[in-house]
């Protein structure tokens, strides 16, 4: 029989649980269920293999194989070549305004950062035509950059956060030996911050493979199968291909699923095991005296003109003239100001505007009241041991494309279809997992004799949590809150399949529910291209981010360092 | 003393009395609104609001905004309410509002490649030879907008219903040329004297005269082929529009051989890579024909950047022709407001218009279909009437240069100034006759824009960019498409 302690810390978990099975779990074996699923020659609906069959003779899929493949190892790896260095320059550095601006591009909307691209990149009308005059976007390595400029910044800030928990008594103890500069990074930082590592690595990993809004924005500038991965072409099944569409995007996600699967499966091992006894590798070759900060400085400016420079692109698009966007050779500096695509993005927007701030808030605060308990007691009181982080990895390591169909189908049977609610209760699904596990391992760390003190006041599991840990937990809390609410604000794939018409601008009876990334990525036309109000429209997308970023500033590196208070 | 290891300030008070005042809040906030809610519903009189789902930025979005304002003039009991998608989520987003059984919107513009999608779930407009209340005049329609999207159309030919009522006509391709170029007498006594016809898109007869003419002048020391200055843009991207090129381009060279299937008079369009052999439709551009249309697909793509460096679409066929630095392109009839705006484009009143190099063109009209879940019904079908009147398009080819969707509107265009190549439209579509039958079966391809489509813009983008043959090219994309078809137990 469960101790009354053990029972009120299941009980914390249990929401999180619930809506993880419902939204997680079921959607995912409701696909399963979907490749088995097809129509005969007249069109009634049979059960068998055909789907599995034919999904492996669709055209093209050996390129979007490959394509997948690249965005799953190319990124990640050359995420953690170029994070490492950078999270190094950084520390050396040690200046606090540069980390929130290196973190600029992984905290902006997907759909925004994939739209600064394809402008910069275009090489009649774009930055490019004065580099290169070739189309990048008939290779899948364009999206490959897009992705390493989007993902870059959070591999180093995991790295850098890794780096700057290491001990002073470690780095004391380095000093000592005579170990500083590059051997002291080899030697001694670097298998310290090995979970770090683990965590980028792994992380990026899951970015890579699932890669759909860099695609969803440059497919219209691209060749149809050059650029396409796995879970793009998923979703163009989906919703293009009838029910033979359906049951071959499903059969794809499976295969995904299997893989995610894996990947999840590997982190959980690889992140538990015991740290084995590495040997001892002393890098006599490496030199050994501190980085000239002159060097570290140049090197962070490289960095940073690559982070920048699209941004700089945008906001330099969105004041020129139509006239001046498109001309050829392209303009760089406006001759003439025009705020007119700002009035007509703000005018136009702003139903999509409201609508991302009122769900990105809403499943923000959901994933908090849900997420945080959970997080407390699988950290604290152990609760489910390692087979929920399991499924909270494994769900996190899905690709979002698998839930589209099944929740279409939960979300329309409760009427919440095409609105603000309806995209709440389903954000929290891609949203949730991240933030357990960092809250999660933001309570490993918190000490421990809180929760001991408030039991020996006589508080029970929920008393300690709500009334003591909660109350501390404030960097833990902000920062989740943040990444909830920058993921939420970005997403691009639920909003496409739960919303269909914009807000009403009727308060008291509120319908549409379509977002900003919607409006971003549909503000290209069939007949008009307003890349004035495009680009106005992606500028205005960055500011909550930003300000987020801004006022976070400073805890924004504690979460994957330490948690709570010290002592 | 207070042995407590509880940080201080923790207080432990009774959090009762703030719940209670939240509760209360709630109550009086949710009382206030439904009292506002029943007042609303009991003092004001009833007005029916009909809410219209355009795309964004589209010429209907501006046109529908200026009808809606009058005909809220002449119905003070109705608002009219116009909301925007963007493009690429317009059909994604109806067929959602349709299949979830939504009453908004009420009436959906769709463009012609939508109808097959949300045909089945569109509202069966009542026609008739002279419409009325609620009804639609059939007689004011032209034939090929009709097939081309305001029909659903059952596999044997049968019309099962009218699903759309063509609002704009977009004609594609025609050929758009600067003026200042082609009034050239210098240029036209050394044309001629090479070529032997007349340096007149207005009377090329055949896409090798357009080819001749492109060829000039490049070589032209008036408007050479470099400096940023091309020949001829024709759309060759890979994304969407070579298959939109392809059909245009190989039309005569298909409907020449009668081995093809593909009927005469039948006007490109998708159907276009269909033809009827035996009774039953096949692929019809793995042939002889298609890979002699699809080698001067090639030709013409000479005289513009290369396809690696800058392939042209949608956008490129809009902005690049506005710069001035081509002297012809293949262009949407869509694309001529742009065009006309001086504040943006170069070859405003400088460009002229005609008919592809034979003298023909297809359909692609944007339509306004009806949500079957809508309450008013017969409102949304008077609007569709008064949309489409003569005078409502007489504001619309005033304001706004908007080509109408009906008979009548066309012929209230041909006599605008702006709009002198109309003629030659309406003379061309006296001459189309489009077999129910044959426009039946884009509407049964499932798989035409996931697969089919990308499969051959990937097999041509191939050719064009060398490497493999024009007949590889042709029959791998012909195999492909059977196979899908067979695949998805499709037969045409």
């Amino acid at each position: 029989m469960k101790s009354p302690n053990k029972r009120q810390a299941t009980i914390l978990v249990l929401p999180a649980l619930i809506y993880l099975l419902i939204f997680g779990i079921y959607p995912m074996l409701q696909n399963f269920v979907l490749t088995f699923r097809s129509p005969d020659i007249n069109g009634s609906i049979i059960w068998g293999f055909s789907n599995y069959i034919n999904a492996f003779k669709i055209y093209g899929l050996t390129q979007i194989f490959y394509n997948t493949f690249l965005y799953t190892l190319a990124v990640p790896l050359i995420d953690i070549l170029l994070a490492i260095p950078l999270a190094t320059f950084l520390k050396r550095l040690n200046k606090p305004y540069l980390l929130p601006i290196v973190l600029l591009s992984s905290f902006i909307p997907l759909v925004t950062g994939a739209v600064m691209w394809v402008f910069m990149l275009n090489p009649t009308n774009g930055f490019m035509y004065y580099i290169a005059k070739v189309d990048l976007f008939t290779s899948p390595w364009s999206i490959v950059i897009i992705d390493i400029w989007t993902s870059l910044p959070l591999a180093t800030l995991i790295i850098y956060s890794g780096l700057r928990a290491i001990p002073p008594h470690i780095e004391e103890a380095a000093h000592m030996d005579g170990l500083i500069g590059m051997r002291k990074l080899l030697q001694v930082d670097l298998p310290y911050v090995k979970p770090s590592l683990l965590s980028a690595t792994v992380l990026m990993v899951i970015f890579g493979s699932f890669t759909f809004d860099p695609i969803y924005v440059a497919l219209s500038s691209s060749s149809p199968f050059a650029i396409m991965d796995i879970s793009y072409l998923a979703y163009n099944l989906y919703e293009t291909g009838g029910i033979i569409g359906q049951g071959q995007a499903a059969v794809l996600m499976t295969i995904m699923t299997v893989v995610s699967t894996a990947i999840a499966v590997l982190f959980v091992r690889l992140s538990l095991r015991e740290p084995a006894r590495s040997r001892k590798i002393r890098f006599k070759f490496m030199p050994n005296r501190e980085m000239p900060r002159k060097v570290a400085w140049f090197f962070v400016i490289i960095y940073l003109a690559f982070i920048l420079l699209p941004f700089s692109w945008l906001l330099l698009e969105s004041f020129k003239t139509l006239s001046e966007i498109i001309s050829i050779p392209p303009v760089i500096i406006p001759s003439v100001i025009t705020l007119a695509g700002y009035f007509r993005s703000i005018t136009v927007g702003q139903p999509y505007f409201i609508s991302s701030l009122i769900v990105s808030l809403g499943t923000s605060f959901l994933v908090f009241f849900i997420g945080a308990p959970a997080a407390y007691s699988i950290s604290r009181h152990r609760t489910g041991g390692l087979k929920f982080i399991s499924l909270i990895l494994f769900i996190y390591s899905l690709p979002t494309v698998i839930f589209m169909i099944p929740m279409i189908g939960i979300i329309k049977t409760v009427g919440l279809l095409n609105s603000w609610l309806g995209l709440i209760i389903s954000y929290p699904v891609f949203v949730m997992p991240i933030t357990i596990w960092m809250l999660y391992n933001f309570y490993s760390t918190f000490p421990k004799h809180l929760d001991e003190a408030a039991n020996m006041d006589g508080m029970s599991v929920y008393g300690s949590f709500y009334r003591v840990i909660l109350r501390l937990s404030g960097d833990g809390i902000s920062v989740t809150i943040l990444y909830a609410f920058i993921i939420a604000w970005g997403a691009l794939i639920f909003p496409l399949a739960f919303a269909y018409t914009p807000f009403n601008m009727n308060f008291l009876f509120p319908s549409g529910a379509q977002t900003i990334t919607i409006f971003i990525g549909g503000t290209i036309g069939h007949e008009a291209f307003n890349y004035g109000e495009l680009s106005a429209a992606s500028v205005i997308s960055l500011i909550p981010s930003i300000l987020l970023i801004y006022f976070a500033r400073k805890r924004i590196d504690k979460l994957w360092r330490v948690g709570g208070t010290v002592g | 003393m207070d042995n407590s290891p509880v940080p201080q300030g923790i207080k432990k008070k009774s959090r009762l009395p703030a719940i209670i005042a939240v509760v209360i809040v709630i109550v009086v906030i949710a009382a206030g609104v439904s009292i506002i809610e029943l007042e609303h519903k009991t003092s004001t009189p009833s007005k029916q609001t009909l809410v219209i789902e355009v795309g964004s930025g589209s010429m209907t979005e501006q046109y529908l905004s200026m009808v809606a304002s009058n005909f809220e003039k002449a119905n003070p009991n109705v608002t009219v309410q116009i909301t925007t998608e963007g493009y690429s989520n317009l059909l994604t987003s109806e067929k959602s509002a349709l299949q979830g059984g939504s009453s908004t919107p009420n009436i959906m513009m769709y463009y012609a490649s939508g109808a097959p999608t949300l045909g089945p779930y569109l509202y069966n407009i009542p026609t008739s030879p002279t419409g009325g209340n609620g009804v639609i005049d059939l007689s004011n329609q032209i034939a090929g907008n009709m097939y081309s999207g305001g029909y659903r159309i059952a596999p044997n030919g049968t019309v099962l219903a009218t699903i759309g009522v063509p609002i704009h006509t977009v004609i594609g391709y025609m050929l758009v040329y600067q003026k200042s170029i082609f009034s050239n007498g210098t240029l036209q006594s050394e044309f001629a004297a090479k070529y032997h016809f007349s340096f007149n898109p207005q009377t090329f007869q055949n896409w090798t005269a357009l080819q001749d003419a492109a060829s000039f002048i490049n070589t032209s020391t008036s408007f050479n082929g470099s400096n940023n200055n091309y020949a001829l843009l024709f759309p060759d991207h890979a994304a969407h529009s070579i298959i939109d090129g392809y059909y245009n381009l190989a039309y005569p060279y298909l409907t020449a051989d009668p081995n093809t299937g593909v009927p005469q008079n039948s006007s490109p369009n998708y159907w276009t890579y269909f033809g009827n052999k035996s009774g039953s439709f096949s692929v019809s551009f793995n042939n002889s024909a298609g890979v002699k249309a699809l080698e001067m697909y090639k030709n013409l793509t000479q005289y513009e950047p290369s396809v690696s460096v800058s392939p042209v679409g949608y956008s490129e066929q809009l902005t690049y022709y506005e710069t001035g630095h081509y002297a012809m392109g293949i262009a949407w009839s869509s694309f001529f407001p742009d065009y006309s705006n001086s504040s943006q484009s170069k070859v405003a009143g400088n460009y002229g218009v005609s008919l592809l190099p034979g003298g023909y063109t297809g359909y692609s009209p944007t339509l306004l279909g009806i949500n079957p879940h809508s309450p008013n019904l017969t409102l949304a079908v008077n609007f569709l009437n008064y949309a489409t009147s003569s005078t409502e398009y007489g504001l619309g080819i005033t304001d706004f240069s908007f080509l109408p969707g009906s008979s009548n509107g066309l012929q209230v265009a041909e006599s605008d100034p702006g709009f002198g190549w109309v003629s030659s439209f309406l003379n061309y579509s006296a001459t189309i006759h489009i077999n129910p039958r044959y426009a039946a079966v884009v509407g049964q391809i499932s798989p035409l824009f996931s697969t089919l489509i990308p499969d051959f813009n990937t097999q041509v983008l191939d050719y064009l960019e060398g490497t493999t043959s024009a007949a590889a090219a042709m029959n791998t994309a012909a195999s492909e498409w059977t196979q899908t078809l067979a695949n998805d137990n499709i037969v045409l």
